[in-house]
């Protein structure tokens, strides 16, 4: 009976689950990461979203985080060096948002993915982006009159412009590397950077004002080859790219009909599918898009079938030519990042393997692309015409 | 009349979970590293291929119904030889223990608790395993009932809410390495999960109520444990695809990570895990069981809560100590364990069910 009594008594003490336990009240809540290159290595900002100034602070707009910085040779090394310098517990697990360095992306991006990978404390679906044009730091440090956190604006920044332009792609970290370990494919990732007086992005006063003096803006799409950032693309290209992957959700085309006759058709279904023809190494991409109109300032007869296969046919071309955009660059750069290397691979892994080596180099670049697309503007909106052509009915 | 004290459902829950114990950390990442891509093919030949040891193990255990796998090693070899050959078991039978708590003990170490030492870890599981142990088959039986609801509803909801991700053309190319790596990892899968087993080969048949349709419900089980260990390594595959999920110490638990019910539903990989915990913690108390009853039944121990506690003491030294680093666990693992999984669990007890029926047959 003693024996009992004394092992329950044993069994409260440990598996009550306080073993190193941390209170919120200890904890440096990071939400976004910002790495980039330094005299001593590496520089890593940590954005901690529970600091003092969310206790004495409501105001919408205000800063509510901390940026925390440190150096170091390695990444760990410049985590440990801010470690020291806050009193509270780095906690990992509601990060957000990890922020490169365009130098880095440059070099190698290795060194951050191993890292973050490796610590069990993340939960690793969390957008990893490249910083353009500005260091990492200072977009980290990004307010918005909007969102309270600037990770979270990053975020929002970065899925908003991917899913409804096609002009960025939502690369969360697992994904990325699980895309860089495939065979026959390269990795992309998205850009941000800060638009206005970069000065002034980090300046409360600035939010005061009705048109911020600098915002934060989510840019095109990074190609990587391997572990290095070869490439930016323009927007029109990530478009293509988009495409082609299968990752455009909505995208707003502008077809000119005829001089002065411009339409805006929203996409809302495109689908790729992609064949190879191994012997010759000819890929054909059936594209099928579905939309609406959005816009018109002309006299078009919608109500005309013709008129609505006219539209139809402007903006297949219009398509082909984004997705050729994404193809050319692609191959300028000889980076596979479509996964047409990895088509083979599943196709004939035989054949794969001879050409695995020179794939990106010799192979990619010279392959001829047929791009067939299937455009079927369903719908014109809440209007069955254009207003001109009913007044001049009229 | 001889006390029956475990119906068929709960021998067949301590089957279920006994076949799949293994699988998260070992099973799974050896078939990733052998069958590669092609694991998925290799659980289905194994299928096929595992009704042999499924076989001896029903010919065991229905070759005397009052007796357990103990009483026909001593029947059949002699009194010294089968004290032998007992102990020989029971040793490897404790080494197989402690990896599974090592196992254990790595999974919640490396993903939940990473700053808590691993005795104190493995301290909080003795004292629940002792408690276990040392009440006997019948709550090891009830408590794997329990356990069973808990897995089927975690596996439920962790199946479907990763359903709607999978990509086949993860899965291709297909027998890029041939038969020989597939045949490698069905055999893989046969040692971690259809030979613990025999470790039930400890209950004789006749203490189990409703014994009729025996084989029809170990049958029905056998498959359908397999078929669901083949849906985590389809899903595992079809989604991260070999190359990464090879890169994950512990995939499956990482997949878990993607899981969204409904779009609503995330980040519950912690609470949806816990039906591999329950799955170890269930086999390490039958591992005890099955010690304990093995060496009471040879060395007539009366008072058998004391050799318990020494067992469980014990297992926590060993395991803290079993492996200087996990890179050598894992090429244990893969590379010697197997082996001797097949030698005590399939090919002694295989050796020992012919000379009992070569010596019945002598008799005759």
């Amino acid at each position: 009976m003693k024996l009992k009594i004394f092992l329950i008594i044993l069994l409260c003490f440990f598996t009550s689950g306080c073993w190193n336990y941390n209170e919120l009240n200890e904890l440096a809540i990071v939400t976004g990461i910002g790495i980039d290159k330094h005299e001593n290595g590496y520089k890593v900002s940590l954005m901690i979203s529970n600091s003092r100034s969310t206790q004495s602070s409501s105001r919408e707009g205000e800063a509510q985080t901390t940026v925390f910085t440190g150096t170091g040779k390695t990444f760990t090394e410049a985590l440990s060096n801010i470690d020291v310098k806050t009193p509270r517990n780095l906690y990992l697990g509601h990060l957000e948002v990890v922020l490169v360095d365009e130098e880095i992306a440059k070099d190698n991006i290795n060194i951050v993915l191993e890292n973050l990978m490796r610590n069990p404390e993340t939960a690793k679906k969390y957008y990893i982006a490249i910083a353009r044009d500005n260091k990492s730091e200072e977009i980290l440090k990004g307010l918005s009159p909007l969102e309270s956190f600037p990770s979270q604006n990053i975020s929002l920044n970065i899925q908003n412009s991917s899913q409804s332009e096609g002009i960025s792609t939502e690369m969360v970290l697992s994904e990325f590397i699980k895309t860089i370990l495939k065979q026959g494919v390269n990795s992309i990732a998205p850009s941000i950077s800060i638009q206005g007086e970069e000065n002034k992005i980090d300046n409360q006063e600035s939010l005061k004002e009705t048109e911020p003096k600098a915002m934060l803006k989510a840019r095109s799409i990074g190609l990587f080859k391997d572990f290095k950032l070869v490439t930016w693309t323009t927007e029109k290209e990530s478009q293509g790219i988009n495409i082609i992957n299968n990752k455009t959700e909505r995208l707003y085309v502008t077809t000119e009909l005829d001089k002065n006759k411009k339409v805006v058709v929203l996409l809302d279904s495109t689908k790729c599918k992609s064949d190879i023809n191994i012997n010759d190494l000819n890929i054909n991409l059936n594209i099928n898009v579905k939309g609406a109109i959005v816009e018109t300032d002309t006299d078009l007869d919608l109500e005309n079938p013709k008129t609505i296969e006219k539209i139809n046919k402007s903006t297949e071309k219009e398509i082909k030519n984004l997705v050729f955009d994404g193809i050319n660059l692609a191959q300028k750069y000889k980076t596979d990042i479509f996964g047409f290397g990895n088509m083979i691979y599943r196709k004939d892994f035989k054949y794969w393997y001879k050409v695995k080596k020179e794939w990106d180099d010799n192979y990619f670049p010279k392959i001829n692309f047929k791009v067939k697309v299937n455009a079927n503007i369903e719908s014109k909106g809440a209007l069955e015409n254009t207003i001109k052509e009913k007044k001049n009915e009229s | 009349m001889k006390a029956k004290n475990l119906h068929l459902f709960e021998y067949n829950c301590l089957s279920y979970i006994l076949m799949q114990s293994c699988f998260i950390g070992i099973c799974l990442n050896n078939l990733l590293v052998i069958s590669k891509q092609d694991s998925w093919i290799s659980i289905l030949l194994a299928l096929f291929l595992g009704f042999i040891p499924l076989g001896i193990y029903y010919l065991i255990i229905n070759h005397n119904p009052k007796e357990n796998i103990i009483d026909l090693i001593k029947k059949s070899c002699g009194n010294i030889i089968g004290t032998i050959i007992t102990v020989m078991i029971c040793i490897f039978v404790f080494i197989f223990t402690s990896l599974m708590l090592w196992n254990l003990i790595n999974f919640i170490s490396s993903q939940y608790l990473y700053k808590t030492p691993h005795l104190a870890i493995s301290i909080a599981f003795a004292l629940a395993l002792y408690y276990i142990s040392s009440k006997g088959i019948n709550v090891i039986g009830r408590t794997a009932v329990f356990f069973c609801y808990m897995i089927f509803i975690l596996y439920f909801f962790s199946a479907l809410g990763l359903l709607f991700q999978i990509d086949i053309n993860n899965l291709k190319p297909s027998f890029e390495y041939g038969l020989s790596p597939i045949l490698n990892g069905s055999l893989q899968y046969i040692a971690y999960n259809i030979l613990p087993l025999f470790l039930i080969t400890i209950i004789p048949k006749d203490t189990i109520e409703n014994n009729k349709n025996f084989l029809k419900s170990e049958i029905i089980v056998y498959i359908f444990t397999t078929l669901s260990l083949f849906l985590v390594i389809f899903l595992l595959l079809s989604i991260y695809g070999i190359e990464f999920s090879q890169i994950l110490q512990y995939p499956a638990y990482h997949l878990l990570k993607r899981l969204s019910i409904f779009g609503f539903i995330q980040r519950v990989e912690s609470i949806l895990s816990i039906q591999w915990i329950l799955d170890m913690f269930i086999t390490i108390a039958l591992c005890l069981y099955f010690i304990k009853k093995s060496l009471r039944q040879t060395f007539s121990f009366k008072d058998h809560k004391y050799i318990s506690f020494i067992i469980v003491v014990f297992l926590v030294i060993v395991t803290n100590y079993l492996f200087k680093n996990n890179t050598i666990g894992n090429i244990i693992i893969l590379n010697v364990f197997p082996y001797l999984l097949y030698i005590f669990f399939l090919i002694i007890p295989a050796i020992i069910y012919l000379i009992s029926l070569k010596n019945k047959n002598s008799l005759k």
